[in-house]
């Protein structure tokens, strides 16, 4: 860890914050796949009230961006 | 051509049996993509939702790991967690949006793995991971055999079975996997390729 800190100016707190942003980064992807998913699936079956799980995905893939935006500025 | 199969008409079934059904009847309700204008759906079947037991406990299981996790650590003090607040509370927040995440997943596959069982034709939707999917889709004139299978204790207590569609040559084969009332199904789609016979 002095040897990172020392040749790299990187402290661990800085290493755990780009740990985190990148798993959620990671998992905006994820999201993004979900909503694309789900879309294509509906074309191919439409189910009633289909729409409340769409409402749901769309939701997951809000909070994963917000959480994303503040992590940038909170951590 | 006769009524092969009557919707029931138990008005409970509204809104949320659409969205929870493993056997779902109300055919007008349902569409997919390829449907014709005098095709009409007979059945929309799931996997029972038993089948969804084990990663509806794993869900449990990841929703109230963190606060077993933080009484361990504090036990054990094995590793002294020095982390700021921000960084604790950014790392909760992650968690429970990624089991989140993780429910929605497992939901997306069950509900979106289909069999449609149509007055022409059968269709299994095979949702089988986020970026790969399977549509298998014969005419009721194809199918030879229709065979049920069923064994184990869930099976006989819950009634489900694996519903085996054989086909003519090189059409593919159709299954339902874990599917309810199997011998309904099986009644059905005898009636259908009576019918078309």
């Amino acid at each position: 860890m002095n040897f990172l800190s020392d040749w790299f100016n990187l402290t661990p707190l800085f290493l755990v914050k780009m740990f985190v942003l990148f798993f959620e980064i990671l998992y905006l992807v994820f999201a993004v796949i979900l909503v694309r998913q789900e879309k294509l699936m509906h074309q191919i079956v439409e189910v009633p009230s289909s729409f409340f799980l769409r409402i749901l995905i769309n939701a997951n893939l809000v909070a994963a961006v917000l959480l994303l935006v503040i992590s940038l500025f909170l951590l | 051509m006769p009524e092969i199969f009557s919707a029931s008409s138990d008005n409970r079934k509204k809104f949320l049996a659409g969205l929870l059904a493993s056997f779902y009847d109300h055919s007008p309700a349902v569409r997919f993509y390829d449907q014709h204008k005098d095709e009409k759906v007979i059945l929309l079947l799931r996997r029972h939702w038993v089948t969804n037991g084990l990663w509806v406990l794993v869900s449990l299981l990841l929703l109230f790991l963190p606060f077993f996790g933080v009484s361990i650590f504090n036990l054990i003090n094995f590793i002294e967690i020095n982390l700021p607040l921000n960084f604790i509370l950014v790392s909760f927040v992650f968690w429970y949006l990624a089991t989140f995440g993780f429910i929605i997943l497992n939901f997306l596959f069950w509900f979106y793995n289909v069999g449609i069982i149509t007055n022409k034709r059968i269709i299994d939707v095979d949702f089988i991971y986020l970026l790969y999917n399977e549509i298998t889709s014969t005419v009721i004139e194809k199918v030879e055999d229709v065979t049920s299978k069923r064994s184990g204790f869930l099976s006989i207590f819950f009634d489900i079975a694996n519903v085996f569609v054989q086909t003519a040559g090189t059409e593919p084969n159709i299954e339902f996997i874990n599917v309810p009332k199997p011998n309904l199904i099986v009644k059905i789609i005898t009636q259908l390729l009576q019918g078309e016979k």
